[in-house]
């Protein structure tokens, strides 16, 4: 019982390097930042320049206090995050890019139908929706790299998959948050010739953030539970960290405890999220 | 006078159902023209293709000379029965919206929206959000931004009809005032009263055609067809 904290330390960050810890404990904080900042965009009370801006930065240093440059910080290679950091990380990661390229993909299904691309995306999503994560990932790992030479690390094509995965769903609830659009909008938009992108950023989006939020918290907070697929490909997060400490030791009965602090760490997660989406709610209402 | 909205031989057609059959029609500048008719004769459906909400199959629509597919047409303000604001906008977010988007300076719009509140007897409504307004309110916050930019033309489509009795009276009194100026204005509605008091020209719609064209004094008192007198005595009813 005496190693339990170095079991539980295991858990959380795995390898990653014991003197560079504080980098992750920044990460947490920018998530943590980064939620409340939505929030407050959310309520009006920052500008969206500043909050793209905002943004932007939380995240790519982020990735920066993760990976490092070998100049001002030690690089660390992709297989040394591990543990529940990884989750967050994939997490965090995913869901901002996922659903900005979401919105995306929206406009193009909902005003650029008849484009090429808009008929390959359709046709690529509902193959993905159709398929396990598991299977997308496998793709990516195995088969992609034996197809086309590209190099990926096991970290990248989870980060990739998941993304993909994601925006295959977010699609789908935006879509629908759109038909949720009371139709004399659109009429009254057109006699007020509000066409093409400027309506879709004005008129359209706005609402069908709105709109989707139930939805698009149920999706994140799937996905949040889906990190713990990538032990499949080869990844150590928590929960693969976990195995590599079965099969090291032998002492069998600490790891119901692990299994339940696990489990108390993705409800903890997912309980933000949750809290996250219902402060969102609040927050924008139009009366 | 010159002809400032021109109907040349104009069929509209959804799924292969005829909406408006061959449809001629001169309007001049400056004239208020009423359109009554049974549900579903086609009134809406004509006054949405002048603006292009409903595009048509055959023939022309000329409007001051021009073909209206074609840029800078004189502005044209539209009015739905189901008032249409945009529900995540503050009322002059809804009001300065599309003049902003075409270029428009934000502070004069700004000014401008808040006279034309003030002419739509809801000065001080600036940051409500449509839903928390009554139906007259949000009616006259409709019409208020279908005036913000300075439409040449104004279509109203049954303005007055998902109203409570109370409310009609002040977006009539409102669109009564606004009216008064040298707009050309197309009036959809089934209020009598109203079409009385509006406008100097009536039509009537049957089927998509329009089987009476008449000034207003003839329509009442030398109806040309006997289904408009059927029709308005039914109204009466
Ligand atoms: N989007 C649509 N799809 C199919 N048919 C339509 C559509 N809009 C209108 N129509 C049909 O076109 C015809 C004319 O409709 P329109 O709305 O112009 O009638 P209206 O005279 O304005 O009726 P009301 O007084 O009820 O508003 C109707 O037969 C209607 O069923
Ligand atoms: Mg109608």
């Amino acid at each position: 019982m005496s190693n339990i904290h170095f079991l539980i330390d295991f858990l959380l960050f795995g390898f990653f390097p014991e003197q560079q810890r504080w980098r992750l404990m920044i990460i947490l904080l920018i998530c943590l930042s980064h939620t409340w900042l939505t929030l407050k965009f959310a309520r009006h009370s920052i500008p969206l320049k500043t909050f793209i801006l905002c943004s932007f930065c939380l995240l790519t240093s982020s990735w920066y206090l993760a990976f490092g440059d070998g100049w001002l910080l030690n690089i660390i290679p992709t297989n040394q995050l591990s543990g529940f950091i990884l989750n967050i990380c994939l997490a965090y990661w995913s869901i901002p890019i996922a659903t900005v390229m979401s919105v995306g993909f929206c406009y193009l299904m909902i005003y650029q139908p008849e484009l090429w691309p808009t008929h390959c995306f359709v046709i690529l999503a509902k193959i993905i929706r159709s398929i396990p994560l598991i299977t997308l990932l496998f793709f990516i790992t195995l088969i992609l790299p034996m197809m086309t030479n590209i190099e990926i690390t096991r970290f990248q094509a989870a980060l990739t998959g998941l993304i993909i995965f994601l925006i295959a769903y977010i699609v789908e609830v935006f879509k629908g948050a759109h038909q949720a659009i009371d139709t004399h909008q659109h009429e009254s938009a057109a006699a007020l010739q509000i066409t093409g992108i400027r309506k879709f950023i004005h008129i359209d989006l706005p609402q069908i953030i709105k709109n989707s939020i139930p939805s698009l918290i149920n999706t994140y907070i799937g996905l949040i539970k889906d990190t713990a697929l990538v032990t499949i490909i080869g990844l150590s997060d928590s929960l693969g960290n976990l195995q590599l400490l079965i099969a090291k030791y032998e002492f069998k009965h600490d790891f119901l405890l692990l299994f339940a602090i696990i489990a108390a760490l993705f409800w903890m997660l997912c309980f933000i999220c949750s809290l996250f989406g219902k402060k969102l709610e609040k927050a924008i209402v139009y009366e | 006078m010159n002809n400032f909205i021109e109907f040349r031989n104009v069929s509209a057609q959804i799924d292969d159902r005829t909406i408006l059959k061959d449809v001629n029609l001169t309007i001049h500048q400056g004239e208020h023209v009423g359109i009554i008719g049974p549900s579903g004769s086609g009134k809406s459906s004509l006054i949405r293709t002048i603006n292009r909400l409903l595009p048509i199959h055959t023939g022309k629509i000329i409007i001051n000379g021009k073909d209206n597919h074609t840029k800078n047409l004189p502005q044209i303000g539209m009015v739905f029965q189901a008032y249409a604001l945009f529900p995540h906008l503050t009322v002059l977010e809804n009001l300065t919206l599309a003049p902003l988007l075409h270029g428009g300076n934000a502070k004069a719009l700004k000014c401008k929206a808040q006279a034309l509140l003030e002419k739509v007897r809801l000065a001080g409504f600036d940051d409500r959000y449509p839903n928390s307004l009554s139906g007259g309110q949000q009616q006259r916050i409709a019409i208020a931004r279908a005036l913000m930019i300075d439409p040449e033309i104004l279509l109203l489509d049954e303005p007055t009809s998902a109203l409570d009795p109370e409310m009609i009276n002040e977006v009539k009194l409102v669109l009564q005032d606004i009216i008064a100026n040298n707009m050309t204005v197309l009036i959809v509605s089934h209020d009598i009263a109203f079409i009385k008091k509006t406008t100097s020209r009536i039509l009537f719609l049957e089927n998509g055609q329009i089987i009476s064209d008449q000034s207003q004094k003839d329509f009442f008192e030398n109806p040309a067809h006997a289904r408009q007198s059927e029709f308005i005595s039914q109204l009466n009813h």
